[in-house]
């Protein structure tokens, strides 16, 4: 079972791991999927993967149930273990490397309720920082904040070198979001955010693309996603605004690299992307299932704000990366027409059938299109099936 | 099987089929919904499964437990545990072959009747049939039968007995000695066979759980525990077995039987069922009674090897697989995650699958990986290729065609960067008119202008206006009648500016619409040229416009109308022409047919109706209200639209702010709505030199672009946007971070050639020798030794590179004259910072291509792989 799959910084390298033990990457140029390394030295299942900034040559971080967390570095064209960090008492949950102006700084976030924090501090020297019980019963994810200078919109000195605030957000088991920062050299407890009545399965701290907004998404077990923003420059309030209530676990949140379109996946094995502006939100969802050896893919759009004819390309593939047996992959194409106000066609090649899917729903625009889903029960939302 | 709740079994070797028990067996086969096979009395499951009913066997009463026997041969074979102790072989469907004719309705009777709790097959010897029974006195309670033995005439006499408590039985089917006795004086509850040994039996005794092992029945090994009930092996762990009690769940490794391994207990309701999942390891699935969810405890965790003593982390999750109570559940044998719920009031059956954790991760080009269970999915979005209209695509997807298109890069032309960017969004249009027009006159007001002040174009209608002063107002009458107007129109220096900035007016003294109309004419913009031509009171002009429109290529022959009507023009307070405009103009679709007829009708001062109607460009907007408004109504005009225009971070506006500290604040909320940092950087780096580049919001657009340009491997455009950007804005313009110097006097080669009469760029004009005559630079300017050799062609650096190392001088020329530009970058320098051998920048790519080490003949440096990005193809390559 893949447990985290990862994109290199430009998109050309792909990293897994799974219960198997193993780390894979792959190399995903072109389309194809060649396998370039096949890391072996976790003792439990790996639960996450994570590159580092390029800048620092190709670097990447795993978390396992053993305790471990490895960082593996690529050189003359063989990957290496550069440095294992046992320090935690229990598993791993989390990895993810800080913004490249932080340096090579990475943030682990375990199950014994610490965080821990490993600087490189060159030559292969490092730096243990650890934040004990950050989280009761154990801490789920973490995820850095976005490099800003202090004080952005006040001229900076020139010639000083600007001096970054590092933070990061975390969730964990006490159903808690909370914000660290570094001051002198110490991670301090900044904010603690209170909205989700489950464990905190992920948060993300979006990409900041141009704005000093802070935005940070979150995800529970409650089923509940919220979006936290924080206007002010110091950074102290926090305002929670819910996305989406779903009616499973939601397992993640991943937000692309403009910060503009937030993924979610769920326990109902839906994963739905979320674009997200301040004044709009749109929600195209496309559906995984996993039944047995074949799979298919749904994927519909509700557009909130036209009425014209919407047509999308979705282009899905499968790859077997773990199994014993199976090298195969088959590629699916899926042609979804959407209309807006919304006759969709599902066509999926592997079925071998083609299946007309008709939703009549409400178009509503702005704010009021989130209450509007919060009515319906995503089950619900193929409505007729002829 | 008690007659109230049922229960399900998965055959063990048609993956579509199943049994549901409760007084009755039924089997059902499950297929897709739709399909042929299924029949019109199919019952949905799930929105793509449905099952049909195959069999119904109602000859056993009293079931009490069935167990599905484990072999392909005979199929559908089932054994039945009554109330009163028998076992009852039975079968289910039409097809019987011979053999199975033979053991149906076999018998297996104990010797005494107590109910019978539990069934096994042994997985192995499918003959050995284990069952468990409640306790009899001093009897055996755990029994096994081979299925093969023949009717016993021994027994007969007890058969005889027991044939007048239940009747029709055939003698000849009946079996009374079993194979093995165990668990004298005592209760069974489960069974299971352990698949370490076929001769192990795990059984669920009455306060005990007891390892039987067959070949001496005489020992066993027992724990004492309360959990005795539904134990059942781990099929992906042969050592971990779950067994329950009550509300709780515990966990066994039979290697260390001492004690449970771990124990749930969580439930306040007792427990009806315990399954492991057999297609994923350490899932397992609990029930409890009265409840609509099943619960699932994911154990992912490899075995623990004995004496380490780390707690397992498990996952807890609730499913709900429909909204009734739920009856029973039973795991697909196969599919994965997979399993059918029947519920406990009216039987309906649900298909259901429990999803794996599904991890998200997007790449840099906008696609989006997920990984669920074993298999990776990639969701990329794609341009809409035909149909009717496309669906908006993210900012990243546009933002990247734009860079391939080379959106920003014209300078000269700048209006065509609207095209560059697709020429369908009306914003970026009139935002790259605006700045053409801001480009085009700024060099007129540089000339009047003193000092290094930015000129007054970048400061946007607004300020142009604010500062406007002695405006003169005049009374015009309507070109081609005689009749005087009361419509005052406003002229000064600063309006006719706007006007221009608007693209209303060419450079000039005089007030001359015509080529404007004329260019609306050529794109078919009829209503707008029509428009236009009314508000410079050429009525005739607007109603020829009009006709033309009317005319053309599918043109809308309503405008011939809208031409009638607007013929009729007075200006008479209370005519009936007048009232009929102003009520009818708003059924008007055409926002500028609409504001033609408001001009008409309203009153001198008041143009509310065209200043405020939303669907007219904004540059056609404030023309108007440079002409039409009066010095103390205009700045408040401007100012309201302004902040609307920042407000709603509308680029339109960018017209009224110019590029200043308003324009980057309007800029900030559309990148805000928007995220397109790209128009932002290119916006901004227009307004250079000035203070707007400096702006902190600004620096942080144009480095988030550059990133964006680098995930996206975009290394070319990015360094042509570095290059655009250091020619608007010097200040950015990186220094040099490499020197190279002299090894024999340690100067500065590039430093001493600068000081040289024939050049300027350092080191890379060395053998750039762009005329054949100009002498060569092969040795240090400052001391004059040769400068090192290339490792390839052993030629000194400074020697023009030849298109095959080692190849004569004769090829030189023609390499020069033919790809001089590329010629320039195959002399550079370049160097391996490991082992310091380099050469001519042509000659060592061209040997890293197939070779990994270094090209010096002792070294071993694997030059190239120190550069992790080195390898790396550009995805923009020319």
């Amino acid at each position: 079972m893949i447990h985290d799959a990862q994109m290199d910084y430009y998109g050309t390298r792909l990293a897994t791991c799974s219960s198997d033990r193993s780390v894979k990457i792959f190399d995903v140029k072109n389309g194809g999927q060649i396998l370039v390394a096949d890391l072996r030295g976790h003792e439990g299942p790996v639960w996450q993967v994570a590159w580092a900034h390029p800048m620092y040559g190709n670097i990447l971080a795993s978390c396992s149930y053993d305790r471990k967390v490895i960082i593996w570095k690529e050189e003359n064209g063989t990957w290496d273990k550069m440095y294992e960090y046992t320090g935690h008492d229990s598993s791993v949950n989390s990895v993810c490397w800080g913004p490249y102006d932080f340096g090579l700084i990475l943030a682990c976030g375990s199950s014994d309720g610490a965080i821990s924090l490993v600087t490189c501090s060159g030559d292969q020297q490092w730096d243990i920082k650890k934040i004990s019980n950050a989280h009761t019963i154990g801490c789920n994810a973490v995820s850095w904040a976005p490099s800003v200078v202090p004080g952005s919109l006040i001229d900076q000195p020139s010639g000083q070198k600007p001096n970054f605030i590092k933070r990061f957000v975390s969730g964990g088991c006490d159903n808690l979001v909370k914000l660290w920062k570094e001051e002198d050299g110490q991670w301090k407890e900044d904010q603690k955010l209170e909205a989700h009545s489950d464990w905190v399965r992920d948060v993300g701290w979006a990409p900041s693309i141009g704005l000093p907004t802070s935005t940070i998404a979150s995800c529970s077990q409650d089923g509940r996603v919220f979006i936290w923003t924080c206007d002010d420059l110091s950074g102290n309030t926090w305002t929670a605004k819910l996305l989406h209530k779903f009616n499973d676990v939601v397992w993640h949140v991943s937000w692309s690299v403009t910060g503009n379109i937030l993924a979610v996946s769920g326990g109902d094995n839906k994963v739905s992307t979320h674009t997200h502006t301040r004044t709009h939100i749109h929600i195209h969802t496309h559906y995984t299932h996993t039944h047995g050896q074949y799979t298919h893919t749904h994927a519909y759009t509700l557009h909130a704000h036209t009425h014209t004819y919407t047509h999308t390309h979705i282009h899905a593939y499968t790859l077997h990366a773990h199994t014993r047996s199976v090298h195969t992959y088959t590629r699916t194409h899926i042609h979804t027409y959407i209309h807006t106000y919304i006759h969709a066609h599902t066509h999926t090649r592997t079925h071998k059938v083609s299946t007309h899917i008709h939703t009549r729903t409400h178009a509503v625009s702005g704010d009021s299109f989130t209450r509007q889903l919060n009515k319906l029960d995503p089950q619900q939302r193929i409505i007729y099936t002829t | 099987m008690s007659g109230s709740k049922p229960d399900i079994l998965w055959s063990p070797h048609h993956a579509d089929r199943y049994v549901i028990c409760d007084s009755e067996l039924g089997l059902y086969r499950i297929g897709p919904v739709g399909s042929g096979e299924t029949k019109a009395g199919a019952l949905p499951l799930s929105e793509e499964t449905a099952a049909t009913l195959l069999a119904i066997n109602s000859d056993t009463p009293y079931m009490k437990c069935v167990a599905w026997y484990p072999k392909h041969e005979p199929e559908c074979l089932l054994a039945v545990g009554q109330a009163n102790g028998r076992v009852v072989l039975t079968s289910l469907g039409q097809s019987h072959n011979s053999k199975c004719k033979e053991l149906m309705g076999k018998e297996f009777v104990p010797k005494h009747a107590r109910q019978c709790n539990t069934l096994a097959w042994n997985p192995l010897d499918s003959n050995w049939l284990a069952a468990g029974l409640d306790k009899h006195r001093a009897d055996f309670s755990v029994l096994i039968w081979d299925i093969s033995s023949k009717f016993s005439p021994e027994a007969s006499v007890a058969t005889e007995k027991i044939r007048l408590s239940s009747g029709d039985t055939d003698s000849g089917l009946v079996v009374t000695k079993p194979l093995y006795e165990l668990g004298q004086n005592d209760a069974c509850l489960s069974l299971c066979w352990l698949p370490r040994d076929q001769k192990l039996l795990l059984a669920g005794m009455h306060r005990n759980l007891a390892i039987f092992d067959l070949r001496n029945t005489s020992q066993k090994t027992f724990v004492n525990t309360k959990a005795i009930q539904g134990v059942t092996v781990d099929p992906h762990f042969p050592d971990r077995v779950a067994s329950f009690f009550e509300g709780q769940v515990a966990i066994w490794d039979l290697r260390k039987f001492e004690k449970p391994v771990l124990t749930l207990t969580e439930q306040p309701k007792p427990l009806t069922k315990v399954a492991w999942c057999p297609t994923r390891m350490g899932l397992l699935a609990t029930l409890t009674r009265d409840s609509n969810i099943i619960r699932l405890y994911d154990m992912q965790h490899t075995p623990t090897p004995i004496g380490d003593e780390t707690e397992p982390t498990i996952i807890e999750r609730s499913v709900q697989p429909s909204n009734s109570l739920i009856g029973s559940f039973a795991w697909h044998p196969t599919s994965q995650n997979r399993m059918v719920v029947v519920s406990a009031a009216n039987r309906t059956m649900t298909d259901f699958t429990v999803f794996e954790r599904i991890s998200l991760a997007w790449s840099s080009t906008t696609s989006l990986m997920w990984a669920c269970g074993r298999h990776l999915y990639e969701c990329a979005e794609e341009g809409g290729v035909g149909g009717e209209g496309t669906v908006e695509k993210d900012i990243a997807t546009k933002m990247r065609q734009r860079a391939q298109s080379r959106y920003g890069h014209d300078t000269v032309q700048v209006w065509k960067n609207h095209l560059l960017a697709g020429g369908d969004d009306p914003q970026l249009k009139s935002l790259w008119y605006t700045l053409f027009y801001i480009l085009y006159y700024k060099l007129d007001m540089e000339q009047k202008q003193q000092g290094n002040k930015q000129p007054m174009v970048y400061s946007g209608i607004k300020n142009i206006v604010k500062s406007s002063s002695g405006t003169t107002e005049n009374r015009r009458c309507w070109s081609g009648s005689d009749r005087q107007t009361d419509v005052p129109r406003f002229h000064s220096e600063e309006r006719s500016l706007a006007l221009r900035l608007c693209g209303w007016i060419n450079r000039g003294p005089d007030i001359n619409v015509e080529p404007f109309l004329r260019s609306l004419e050529g794109e078919g913009e009829w209503e707008r040229a029509a428009a236009v031509a009314l508000f410079n009171l050429d009525i005739r002009r607007a109603i020829q416009i009009l006709n033309k429109g009317a005319s053309a290529e599918r043109g809308d022959l309503n405008l011939n109308v809208v031409a009638m009507a607007l013929s009729g023009y007075t200006d008479e307070k209370s005519s009936l022409w007048r009232e009929m405009c102003s009520s009818l103009r708003l059924q008007l679709k055409n926002p500028y047919l609409c504001v033609m007829f408001a001009f008409l009708t309203s009153e001198p001062g008041t143009y509310d109706g065209v200043l405020y109607e939303s669907s007219v460009a904004v540059t056609d907007r404030v023309a108007f209200a440079c002409m039409f408004l009066n010095d103390t109504q205009l700045p408040r005009y401007m100012e309201k639209l302004t902040s609307e225009m920042k407000e709603v971070g509308n680029l339109e506006g960018i017209l009224l702010t110019g590029l200043t500290k308003d324009g980057v604040d309007l800029m900030e909320s559309y990148v805000d709505r928007t995220g397109d940092v790209q128009t932002a950087s290119f916006c901004m780096l227009k307004g250079s030199p000035g203070e707007v580049v400096k702006d902190p919001r600004v620096q942080c657009w144009i480095e988030n672009y550059r990133n964006l340009l680098d995930a996206w491997r975009f290394w070319h455009k990015r360094a042509e946007f570095d290059i655009h950007r250091s020619k608007l804005d010097p200040s950015s313009k990186p220094l040099a971070q490499v020197f190279v110097s002299c090894n024999f006097c340690g100067k500065s080669i590039s430093y001493s050639c600068s000081a040289m009469p024939h050049q300027g760029r350092g080191f890379s004009q060395y053998g750039v020798s762009g005329s054949p005559t100009k002498s060569k630079v092969t040795s240090c300017p400052g001391c004059r030794k040769p400068l090192p050799r290339c490792a390839l062609c052993l030629m000194n650096m400074g020697t023009p590179v030849s298109n095959c190392p080692g190849t004569g001088k004769s090829d030189e020329k023609v390499d020069l004259t033919r790809e001089n530009k590329l010629a320039q970058f195959n002399n550079w320098f370049t160097w391996c910072h490991n082992c310091r051998h380099g050469g001519h920048a042509g000659h060592i790519l061209s040997w890293f291509r197939d070779h990994t080490e270094c090209p010096v003949s002792t070294c071993t440096c694997k030059c190239m792989q120190l550069d992790t990005t080195g390898n790396m193809v550009p995805s923009d390559s020319h």
